[in-house]
């Protein structure tokens, strides 16, 4: 496909061997064209968030380097351009915005035509030549671009059969959902019968513990899967942040983590759809468990009506690439994960006109921030 | 208090009655609504609240209520049902029941809405 693109184009051979002949000319100020990017693109608030932080900056620019090195490479196969599609590909993968690839582009393309102009003369290149290699550049970064552009089409192509099929998925996931309800009731009613009839011994009392533990966490899986399905906008209620802190974190626990958990005050009120905003505590706060080393710290508070949950934990937080992908749906880290919780989460936090953001947290793993604003009359 | 129990899952229904017989109540478990009506109609005096389930084959709980509330009026309907979002619910809350308990619940749950009843 990209052949046929570059001979639609009309590079050829003859813009082959001005770029091989430019190389170089050009080799020893990609340096200074990589720094002079990274310039401009961390100008740029947006662009500079997708970044974690100086050494990763400087990881991308080395793979820049190599990557305009390569143009002037000689050899323009399809296994050059499918090379080129798979750093497309990463680019899809770290969420950067679409638009920026075009501009950022033309950052290259014009310090590529000034390298050109300022060393022409001195490398022995006519007015005629230096033109010429100009215009090979230019097709070749066309290409570029469109091999780049296309990567993001197949991302939105993949993305919207996974939409379609999670649509489907959710309609039977639904029916078995609410069919597995009832014998979840019947166990957890059982274990509570023997509980009773069991005594203190603590052996027997742990064991039922787990039990109605993991018939909790079940549920809250029948739960998001049932959201799935349903999509449905938010039925806002008065609630305390004592309420939702104990039905959200109902059955969380973990032997080997320090669970803590601030509602501050308890008897504030908010008004939210609480069945929802249990459902993304519940999960961000299971999450936190999963990934944490030793502390979760949960903390619930009320400003000027505003709901914020902040979950902290000590885990190995969050790499670019996840955090770019987190909310996506189907997206997960853990083997054993079904990657819906997040996605749900912040499309319930999206129908309440909040915010949900994932940062690196205090305790060094992730900290994950929601706000969801009090109901304004219009 | 007198509770009446119906659910078609028989488990469900006999663990609800153990865990209200463990705290005094008498309880009767009918698996149907017209099992449950049956049961009503040999029962000289009314009972003082009713567990049921919402969705159940033929009658279901909110025709059930409908038809107990016209035979004993004051007595107190708590609903159960494993869907979160029912249609159904709304209308058996506008027949007059006190609350509705979403499967799985946990017994002081249970024991909060006959309170409230």
């Amino acid at each position: 496909m990209y052949l046929e693109l570059a001979h639609d184009i009309g590079f050829g051979p003859a813009d082959e061997a001005r770029l091989t002949a430019a190389r170089p000319l050009v080799l020893p100020h990609l340096a200074g064209l990589v720094d002079r990017f990274y310039e401009v693109l961390t100008a740029n608030a947006e662009q500079r968030a997708v970044f974690e932080g100086d050494a990763q900056i400087a990881r991308q620019k080395v793979h820049l380097e190599s990557w305009l090195e390569g143009l002037f490479g000689g050899v323009y196969d399809e296994a050059y351009f499918e090379r080129r599609a798979r750093i497309g590909r990463a680019h899809v993968r770290i969420r950067l915005p679409q638009r920026y690839m075009v501009s950022m582009m033309n950052v290259l393309r014009m310090g590529l035509h000034d390298i050109l102009r300022r060393g022409a003369t001195a490398a022995g290149f006519g007015l005629d030549a230096r033109e010429a290699t100009q215009t090979s550049i230019d097709k070749l970064l066309d290409i570029e671009l469109a091999v780049m552009l296309e990567t993001f089409k197949e991302d939105y192509d993949q993305r919207a059969r996974a939409r379609e099929r999670l649509a489907s998925l959710g309609q039977l996931a639904a029916s078995i959902g609410h069919e597995l309800r009832n014998p979840l009731a019947v166990i957890d009613s059982s274990t509570h019968l023997l509980a009773r009839r069991l005594g203190d011994d603590p052996r027997m009392t742990k064991h039922l513990e787990r039990i109605r533990e993991q018939v909790a966490r079940s549920n809250h899986i029948i739960t998001d899967l049932l959201e799935l399905a349903r999509d449905r906008a938010p039925v806002r209620e008065d609630v305390t942040l004592g309420v939702l802190a104990q039905r959200g974190l109902e059955g969380l626990s973990s032997s080997r983590c320090t669970f803590e958990v601030r509602v501050d005050p308890a008897e504030a009120r908010v008004c939210v759809d609480a069945s929802q905003v249990q459902q993304v505590l519940f999960n961000i706060a299971h999450n936190a468990l999963q990934a944490a080393a030793g502390r979760v710290e949960v903390d619930v508070s009320s400003v000027d009506d505003e709901l914020q949950l902040t979950i902290d934990d000590d885990g190995p937080g969050l790499s670019i690439e996840v955090r770019a992908n987190l909310f996506e749906p189907l997206f997960t880290t853990r083997t054993n994960g079904i990657g819906l919780g997040l996605w749900l989460s912040k499309r319930i936090v999206d129908k309440h006109g909040g915010t949900i953001e994932a940062t690196h947290g205090p305790l060094g793993g992730a900290r994950f921030v929601v706000k969801i604003p009090p109901l304004r009359p219009r | 208090m007198r509770v009446l129990i119906v659910d078609d899952n028989v488990e469900l229904a006999e663990n609800v009655a153990e865990l209200l017989a463990d705290e005094g109540h008498q309880v009767f478990v009918a698996s149907s609504g017209p099992s449950a009506i049956a049961l009503m109609m040999n029962d000289p005096v009314c009972m003082d609240a009713a567990l049921l389930d919402v969705r159940m084959d033929g009658m279901d709980g909110v025709e059930l209520l409908a038809e107990l509330k016209t035979r004993c009026p004051k007595m107190l309907f708590v609903m159960m049902t494993a869907f979160s979002r029912d249609d159904r619910l709304a209308q058996a809350r506008e027949l007059g029941a006190v609350d509705i308990l979403a499967k799985p619940f946990a017994p002081n749950v249970l024991f909060e809405a006959l309170q409230a009843a």
